[in-house]
């Protein structure tokens, strides 16, 4: 049986793509900050942690939300069985230069927690899992560009041992200002569902083109 | 379905610069932490264990131009190179992929501003294309994050790819190097014990840092096997326990559930298991969660080590250096003792191993947890167990 | 006294992330912890940070940090105590 995206999201400046569409734009906040804080408000998030996470778990958060957002069934899952697997260019070298300020000069050496824990590009996947509880297979994979068959061989590949039932995968990466998420909601094809597209490099790629 | 054979490995570390070295100093109970007071490291004492930087550039200078490569990246060359001095695997061949796993790359060169090197060096997958160009190798390698458990994870991500077919031979790499930057986020985080760690003490207060890099060879071709029995990788997991994100469940489930899963996927019903190879980091929480996660799969009796106190944490290489150690105590028939832990510091009465022992091992499961909430196991046994 | 209350219930919205809350939302009383604010471990260890950089206080055992940052006012005291 293939695999199907059963919903997608792209974050992109000044943009938020839902299922191809268009579904919200803001040009009066074009700084990163100001934007995802209008898709939080926008989208009816309410989740106080989120204002404590680094730049790029941001932006994977609220793409994750978006997706997920009025899906029931998927609570209804075993959580174990809902993997998060995420690719990313960057890795958290944002964070990394940001923490390492709070080093680099010996006379104001405080080194700060906070920004520590946000050192590790898969911490963004331990937000969404914190999040939605999800307790299935997790892992951050770092790549120049976006590989769709590499993640979709991949991901595909534990869908069907059995590993996972469904998964919130694709792509999340911020530096300098600079973002993009592309995350995609994938599950096991179900009869009653006519037009989910396959998630298969072919049909990705044209998704995010 | 094929069988996932491991034909080579090498452990870089304190310790030596292979893996008969570090096995050797791990049987006669020698640690390689040490304090040091470098004002390049860190702004008060430090126990950490460190890669010998004389013997890595003169290694290294019979392969290539020291300068040319970063610290890690020398690190991650010799090791692959010693691991494939073992067997005849062409890594320029397109059946064979290179699989990465490392926390902070070549995070030493966010510290250097002077540093000689492109300014891109920083990222992650330009240190593995550095490492693949070094070998020749074609295709795209594979790159793993994972914090703490990013070496199970990439020996589980090397596996699965196997069994796909597309590869016969998986270089799984994994290594991360002491600088600044580590030990004083872990200081920050009050996490940093003074003295050596001491993995399921009951007077444990924390981490020792490390560094270094493992490599392990994973291969379905039948015909690159040299021993009657090998050690085959038969499963492994990764899971998050949606906790928080710097420190582990209460309970063990995220762990719990990556061992079920691991055994599961092995095929292994029981629970006759020679060995566990901990993550034993020696803070107070992980280890406790861990006690629960073994006991939850009724491996209370097995004998369980941490091998924190002899390499220090070497984060993207702990995963692939404890599993390469535990390779050879099946290989050698032999149990590593839990270095520092003296008096039973967990709740629950896991059987730490004490004193080296000789002892039939056919098979052992490696576990790993992380920040992120993250956890992973794997297990291994000979051709001729299960 | 209260000029410092203010000092640090400023500087905790800034080094906390606080979103949306102001010094005067905050009850100098109402525990820190658990309901209050929500804060977890990492902002504990955060406001060990900010004793030190603001204040030269060095906490060495993060769990002296529990009694310490019960309250704002147990904050202010222990920082009053501390220039004596």
């Amino acid at each position: 049986m293939e695999n199907v995206i059963s919903k997608y999201c792209i974050v992109k400046p000044h943009e938020v793509i839902v299922d191809g569409k268009v579904d919200f734009s803001d040009s009066e906040n074009p700084e990163y900050g100001a934007f995802m804080k209008a898709i939080y408000k926008h989208y009816e998030v309410k989740y106080p942690k989120y204002f404590k996470m680094d730049n790029l778990c941001k932006v994977a958060f609220l793409a994750t939300e978006i997706v997920l957002q009025g899906n029931d069934q998927i609570k209804e899952l075993d959580p174990g069985k809902v993997g998060v697997i995420l690719q990313n260019s960057h890795s958290s070298i944002d964070t990394d230069s940001k923490y390492n300020d709070t080093i680099k000069d010996k006379a104001n050496y405080f080194p700060s927690p906070a920004v520590f824990v946000y050192t590790l590009p898969n911490v963004m996947i331990g937000e969404i899992c914190i999040r939605n509880k999800f307790q299935g297979e997790n892992t951050c994979f770092i790549a120049k560009e976006f590989d769709a068959e590499f993640i979709s061989d991949y991901v595909n590949g534990l869908l069907d041992s059995g590993k996972i039932d469904a998964c919130v995968t694709g792509w999340a990466d911020y530096i300098d200002g600079e973002y993009c998420a592309m995350l995609f909601l994938v599950e096991k094809s179900k009869e009653n569902i006519k037009d989910n597209i396959s998630f298969k490099p072919e049909f990705i790629n044209q998704l995010i083109k | 379905m094929n069988k996932i054979y491991t034909i080579a490995d090498n452990i870089i570390s304190s310790l030596g610069f292979t893996s008969n070295e570090n096995f050797l100093a791990l049987k006669a109970g020698k640690s390689g932490i040490s304090k040091t007071s470098d004002p390049k490291l860190t702004q008060s004492p430090l126990q950490v264990s460190q890669v010998d930087s004389e013997r890595l550039n003169s290694d290294f200078s019979r392969l290539e131009k020291p300068e040319d490569y970063t610290r890690l990246e020398k690190m991650m060359i010799l090791s692959i190179n010693d691991a494939l001095s073992q067997t005849e695997i062409d890594p320029s061949k397109e059946d064979t992929l290179f699989v990465f796993s490392s926390v902070k790359g070549n995070i030493d060169l966010i510290e250097d501003e002077n540093h000689p090197f492109d300014k891109d060096r920083i990222h992650l997958w330009a240190m593995s294309d550095s490492v693949c160009n070094f070998f020749k190798s074609k295709i795209k390698p594979i790159f793993i994050s994972n914090a703490c458990i990013s070496g199970i994870t990439a020996i589980n991500t090397g596996a699965h790819l196997l069994k796909n077919q597309k590869y016969k031979n998986v270089i799984v790499c994994g290594g991360d190097v002491i600088s600044e930057f580590t030990p004083s986020g872990f200081q920050s985080f009050k996490a940093v014990s003074e003295n050596p760690c001491k993995p399921f003490d009951a007077n444990r207060d924390g981490i020792t840092l490390g560094e270094g890099v493992g490599t392990i060879i994973l291969s379905t071709n039948k015909n690159l096997v040299k021993e009657d029995n090998p050690v085959i990788f038969r499963g492994g997991a990764n899971t998050n326990d949606a906790n928080h994100i710097s420190g582990p469940s209460r309970t063990g489930d995220g762990l719990y559930y990556a061992i079920r899963n691991t055994l599961d996927e092995a095929g292994k019903s029981d629970t006759k298991i020679d060995y566990i190879s901990g993550h034993g980091t020696a803070t107070p929480y992980n280890d406790e969660m861990e006690s629960k996660a073994i006991k939850w799969a009724e491996l209370d009796h097995v004998p369980v080590n941490s091998l924190k106190s002899y390499w220090g944490h070497t984060l993207g290489a702990a995963g692939i250096i404890e599993c390469v150690a535990g390779i050879h105590s099946i290989k050698e028939n032999c149990l590593i003792k839990t270095l520092g832990y003296s008096e039973h510091g967990v709740s629950e009465a896991i059987n730490i191993i004490k004193e080296y022992e000789e002892t039939e091992v056919r098979n052992f499961l490696k576990t790993a947890s992380g920040f992120g909430g993250s956890n992973a196991a794997a297990y291994f046994s000979e051709l001729n167990a299960d | 006294m209260e000029e410092l209350l203010l000092k640090i219930k400023e500087q905790v919205i800034d080094v906390l992330n606080l979103e949306d809350v102001e010094p005067a939302d905050i009850d100098t009383d109402a525990p820190l912890f658990g309901d209050g604010l929500g804060l977890d471990s990492i902002d504990a260890l955060e406001l060990i940070v900010l004793l030190e950089k603001q204040y030269g206080i060095k906490i060495e055992d993060p769990k002296d940090g529990k009694k310490i940052f019960q309250t704002i006012r147990t904050i202010a005291e222990f920082i009053e105590e501390k220039k004596k």
